[in-house]
């Protein structure tokens, strides 16, 4: 009995009943007995509904179908609100963005070319400024109707949202913008050239701020000079403003032509001998003088 | 009239239709069902057009709560109980559905009713219409859809003595209508 297993015992085990349990059934079964039948005949009972229930029951049912989808059309409706107002929100950002990207631009042309125009005063001519102005605004104009053009063409033809409309339209303002406000600068310097017309001097060499100029010697070096010696170099050089400086001269000296001819021997002189001036030490100077005077 | 449905859709396909908002399986399904439940509608209440409405509400609730049905036991049980939980509530809501008079109403009679199973079916259910609703919910719930004591109780939210009390006198007044009504009947055919 021990060694029975425990689920062989509990299945087996039996505890009788109260006594009064079959009573309480017993009564149950009796009242149930006193319907005999009706249970069976009554349960599995058919009686046909009036021909139009259906009709009830599908228009009601469908009234409660657009009852149900009546809240999906507020919603609907209110997307459609939070859209707009998105694409009104967007739309604003586009167009500051575009007019801030345009004052910046503005700003920093203004400044680049009132810089270029300062440092090319002498050298070219200055710039129209009511004409860069007019041109200004209507390429600004112009940069308007590309951008609602380009914008209208994204929205029709990409199918873009707002989002890529945005930065799209933001790309193609800076582009439009740097195309417009970044025009070719030319800096034109008056070129220095020796009597044959070649070019002697290098523009960027005589950018020093007025001081000084660069001139070759007859060896082909180079030297930096004063340019306090610039008008007598150039009327011995004789060069194209020599009717203006020879008035210059004229009025100060009175000996204008007395001096041309003898700055001609010596150069005469000096060409015609191993006379080198140097460009590091003034005493030849020295030496120059025992060249011009010798025949005296 | 008798609705003549299509027994070839299953009952699986038949609930699949519904619950996708098919209407013709919602038709379907009403053909299949309608005539079993309009008795039980009739039952419960005390005259056709209020058992045509209770039919209407009980259907747009199957309709509506189909996707609630798990496939555990029958599908036409299932479809009962919502008829008669509708059917319960439309008379819990109208009135109390035990009124003072009835719970005081006693019946020294035994109430025996052998009698009622010579009657028809349409019979029957004219005479159980007449029942006040308390008594008629109890006399339906137990004698005809099977549910004990307890479950009535706990279904109509009464005592399980209650439940007994009423369904004693049910059948009480029914044995009395039933006489009534096979006296009548003996009369008009010697008459005829």
């Amino acid at each position: 009995m021990m060694n029975e297993p425990l689920k062989n015992r509990f299945l087996n085990y039996e505890v009788p009943p109260h006594p009064s349990a079959w009573k309480t059934i017993a009564e149950e079964l009796l009242q149930h007995d006193d319907l005999p039948g009706i249970s069976k005949k009554m349960f599995n009972y058919e009686a046909p509904p009036p021909i139009d229930t259906w009709k009830k029951i599908k228009e009601a049912l469908l009234a409660e179908q657009e009852t149900a989808a009546s809240p999906a059309v507020i919603a609907k409706s209110f997307a459609v609100h939070k859209l707009v107002a998105a694409a009104c929100v967007t739309g604003m950002l586009v167009i500051g963005t575009f007019y801030i990207s345009n004052y910046k631009n503005d700003k920093f042309n203004a400044g680049k070319l009132s810089e270029t125009t300062e440092r090319n005063k002498d050298a070219a001519p200055p710039p129209d400024s009511s004409k860069t102005g007019s041109t200004s605004v209507e390429e600004t104009e112009q940069n308007e109707v590309a951008m609602t053009t380009v914008e209208n063409s994204l929205k029709t033809n990409v199918g873009l949202n707002d989002r890529d409309m945005e930065l799209q339209t933001t790309q193609v303002s800076h582009s439009l913008s740097t195309a417009v406000y970044d025009p070719e600068i030319i800096i034109s310097t008056k070129p220095i050239r020796d009597l044959s017309g070649e070019i002697i001097q290098e523009t960027d060499i005589l950018d020093n701020g007025g001081q000084y100029i660069s001139i070759t010697s007859p060896n082909g070096q180079q030297t930096k000079i004063s340019s306090k010696f610039l008008h007598m170099l150039l009327f011995i050089n004789e060069d194209s403003d020599i009717d203006e400086m020879e008035g210059y001269f004229d009025k100060d000296l009175l000996e204008s032509l007395a001096w041309r001819s003898t700055f001609q021997q010596w150069r005469n002189e000096i060409i015609s001998t191993s006379f080198v001036p140097s460009s590091t030490n003034f005493m030849d100077i020295l030496e120059l003088k025992d060249l011009i005077t010798k025949d005296q | 009239m008798n609705i003549i449905s299509n027994q070839n859709i299953s009952e699986f396909d038949l609930i699949k239709g519904c619950l996708n908002g098919d209407f013709r399986m919602q038709e379907e399904l009403y053909k299949r069902f309608s005539a079993k439940m309009f008795a039980v509608c009739l039952r419960y209440s005390n005259n056709n057009e209020t058992a045509q409405d209770l039919l209407q509400d009980g259907f747009i609730k199957i309709f509506k709560n189909l996707h609630r049905f798990r496939g555990e036991g029958s599908f036409e049980g299932w479809i009962r109980r919502i008829f008669v939980n509708t059917s319960i509530e439309h008379y819990r809501k109208k009135s109390n559905l035990f009124s003072t008079s009835e719970r005081e109403e006693v019946l020294a009679e035994d109430s025996s009713l052998n009698a009622l199973d010579k009657l028809a079916e349409k019979d029957i259910i004219k005479l159980v219409q007449e029942l006040s609703p308390g008594y008629r919910t109890v006399f339906n719930l137990y004698a005809i859809e099977g549910y004990s004591h307890k479950e009535i109780g706990n279904m109509l939210n009464i005592s399980e003595g209650t439940s007994k009390s009423q369904l004693a006198r049910a059948k009480g007044i029914l044995k009395k209508m039933v006489e009534k009504f096979l006296d009548e009947k003996r009369k008009s055919f010697i008459r005829k």
